[in-house]
């Protein structure tokens, strides 16, 4: 079994207009047995920038923590807050340094920059993002999460289409993905506020 | 005496590691004395795996004015090697004022392909003319061992062209007759050798510097080999071209 | 002050290690990958780039597809790496590699040109990169076809990832390089003019496209010349197009899906104005 998917989990994330979504599943396990059911896998950077990490999630929390002292390090070296854009080329830097002992953990962000423009990327295991300009995913339900995406996405979606797109779109991939599940979470960030919705779904 | 040591690196996941066949110079090179100099001739093909990554590589490599280096073995090793001696070889020419000799250039080479025997597979030959000796070979095969030869041939063509040299060399060979043996040996060499192959490539190293010409196969000059015409492979009754 | 006294705390902690390797997890993910966990799949560029020289110039082009594994990790990403204003690199192999090493080079010629007043040379980047290369033995993934026209003429060189280096007039690198390489070694002829050139990569590139699974999506062209440096693309080839158009819309209705909690975060909104350009 791969590392990546030993405690399981997803993150999906879709650009609207001036509007971001970001999701993921509450889900810990030890590979098929399930630990933990109210685990969120993304995580507030700033107000207006998320980042989500999946894979195995002792790794995920180091990588956290990195994030946030460097993030912090950089507001208060610049005095500003950081940009999406900033935020993951930092972490790509370093996911790259650990290049040959690598975290297993593949980040996502997720946010507005300070026009309000959606920005969303996401990165492997050792830093090589790609930022597409309609969504991502990442994590062990990546694979349903890209398909059903394809369809779900369209362009320039107001953030209550883009809520229910995003939602739609994990609750397609909750339906078949054994190692994600117990309920999802859903970030709509706006300009003005963020809109954190608990979702029903599968429980088993 | 000159072996490719030709193992492939196993893919290691855990540290994202999954190597590409390694690029290598199955090579044909070929030195040799003669009354005023060294003539030194290769073929041109550089392979990775069965596929032809270049059909017209250069790999006589110059160093000074008056001496060259031919690489075989991992292209990425020799071409390392080549242009750390040369920065040596450079700097000692600069600081003595005077040029290094080709015996203490091949054993800069040495030094390098010596100490670092182990993660090295590199060989190579130091052809040169220098005011001392006049004109020089030195074959330093893998492991480091070097040693001034007359006529040499390296390289995995080698193997097919050791007896037609031993046969034709003889002392005081003039400029002419020298190069006409080194063409036909690597033509020899790269009609035999899989992995040797494209144009043949002649340098010439005298008193007066290094003239390298070339061979092209559609061009005249190239030396072709002529082989027997074969017997009929199948029974005379079925029809069959020759 | 607060910054101040975090700069001088900053250098005993793991940050600022002047972007060297940290290998604290080697060991550890050996450990993992002996005990049966698969180690993750990176993004592979799996490519198709290809590069020519005409006369007085040089085109390179590269697909846009990145993999990982079987899944298509990006559709449109940029494997036509710019270093300098007049030289650029295509790059194959592992795709964090290949960023961080273009990266690294073209921060590398930037100053070196501000250092010395000149443009620099394609000779100088491929050095860089081979000589890096080489010291990681092959363990970083970067294969590159670097380049560029600069006062000494048009040049274009191959650099493998174990520090291997080529010259070339036409080339072509990663796992559709064997379809494109034919198209190359049928078609090419010294001195061509910038558009057959052109039109040469971009069939080449496609024949990659077409017969390498790896590749595809779409095509970006750089066109190097003396004067100026063009970039062309995306261009999708016929082939790369979705069959039909999608007809279906699936849009769901405000409420559609069922909120079990919902909490609404509000903050100052403080307006910006874009000063990236």
């Amino acid at each position: 079994m791969s590392i990546m998917s030993y405690t399981g989990g997803t993150v999906v994330a879709m650009a609207g207009d001036e509007c971001v979504c970001i999701a993921s599943d509450l889900r810990i396990g030890e590979q098929m047995t399930t630990i933990a059911t109210d685990q969120k896998k993304v995580h507030k950077v700033t107000d207006k920038v998320y980042v989500g990490l999946a894979g195995f999630q002792s790794d995920a929390r180091t990588v956290l923590e990195k994030i946030m002292f460097r993030k912090n390090l950089y507001e208060l070296r610049e005095n500003r807050n950081i940009k999406p854009q900033v935020l993951s080329e930092m972490i790509s830097n370093l996911a790259y340094q650990h290049r040959f002992g690598s975290y297993f953990t593949e980040p996502l962000v997720a946010g507005l920059d300070d026009t309000n423009k959606p920005y969303i990327c996401c990165m492997d295991t050792i830093g090589c993002v790609s930022a597409p300009r309609d969504f991502v995913a990442v994590g062990t339900g990546q694979e349903y999460l890209l398909g059903v995406c394809e369809n779900f996405w369209r362009e320039n979606m107001k953030p209550d289409e883009l809520f229910e797109a995003t939602a739609q779109s994990i609750l397609s991939c909750l339906e078949r993905d054994a190692a994600s599940g117990w309920g999802a979470v859903v970030y709509t960030i706006t300009k003005d506020k963020v809109n954190v919705s608990t979702i029903k779904a599968r429980m088993d | 005496m000159d072996t490719m040591r030709d193992e492939k690196r196993k893919a290691i996941p855990a540290i994202g590691f999954y190597p590409q066949e390694e690029i290598s110079t199955g090579t044909t090179l070929i030195a040799m004395e003669y009354n005023g100099g060294v003539v030194v001739g290769t073929d041109s093909r550089t392979s990775a795996g069965s596929f032809i990554t270049s059909r017209a590589t250069n790999k006589i490599t110059p160093i000074t004015d008056n001496m060259v280096v031919c690489r075989s073995g991992s292209a990425a090793d020799t071409q390392a090697i080549a242009d750390i001696a040369k920065y040596h070889i450079d700097v000692y020419t600069m600081t003595e004022n005077k040029p290094v000799t080709i015996y203490r250039s091949s054993q800069i080479f040495r030094q390098f392909l010596y100490n670092y025997r182990e993660q090295l597979s590199a060989s190579v030959l130091v052809a040169g003319w220098d005011e001392e000796l006049g004109g020089q070979v030195y074959a330093i095969p893998i492991g480091g061992f070097v040693s001034r030869q007359r006529s040499t041939a390296s390289g995995s063509g080698s193997t097919f062209v050791q007896g037609f040299l031993d046969s034709q060399w003889r002392p005081n060979l003039t400029l002419e007759e020298c190069k006409a043996i080194v063409k036909q040996a690597v033509g020899l060499a790269t009609f035999r050798d899989g992995s040797s192959g494209g144009v043949v490539r002649l340098a010439v190293i005298n008193k007066a510097g290094s003239q390298f010409e070339l061979f092209r196969p559609d061009k005249p000059g190239f030396p072709f080999v002529q082989t027997p015409t074969p017997h009929l492979s199948f029974p005379p009754h079925i029809e069959q071209v020759l | 002050m607060a910054t101040a006294d975090v700069k001088s705390t900053v250098p005993h902690m793991d940050m600022d290690r002047g972007g060297a390797f940290d290998f604290s997890n080697c060991i550890r993910n050996q450990a993992m990958c002996k005990m049966g966990g698969k180690a993750p799949k990176l993004t592979s560029t799996g490519t198709t780039i290809v590069a020519v020289a005409f006369k007085g110039g040089l085109v390179m082009g590269a697909d846009s597809r990145a993999t990982a594994g079987n899944i298509i990790a990006d559709k449109h990403c940029e494997k036509v790496h710019k270093l300098t204003e007049s030289i650029y690199a295509c790059g194959a192999g592992t795709a964090a590699d290949l960023d961080q090493v273009t990266k690294m080079l073209s921060g590398n010629l930037r100053l070196l040109e501000l250092n010395t007043g000149r443009k620099a040379r394609v000779i100088t980047a491929l050095r860089q990169a081979k000589q890096h290369l080489f010291n990681y033995q092959g363990y970083i993934g970067a294969y590159l076809l670097i380049g560029g026209v600069d006062p000494t003429g048009p040049h274009l060189y191959m650099c493998s990832a174990n520090g291997t280096t080529m010259a070339f007039p036409f080339t072509a690198q990663g796992s559709g390089s064997y379809a494109a390489i034919t198209i190359l070694e049928r078609d090419f002829k010294v001195d061509m003019t910038k558009d057959e050139a052109e039109k040469l990569v971009q069939r080449a590139l496609e024949a990659g496209m077409h017969g390498d699974n790896a590749s595809g999506n779409s095509l970006n062209l750089v066109i190097i010349e003396p004067s100026e440096t063009v970039f062309k693309g995306p261009i999708v080839p016929e082939f790369c197009k979705r069959p039909e158009p999608n007809d279906l819309v699936y849009k769901f209705q405000a409420g559609a899906t069922k909120v079990l909690k919902h909490k609404t975060y509000k903050y100052d909104v403080v307006e910006s104005m874009d000063i990236t350009h």
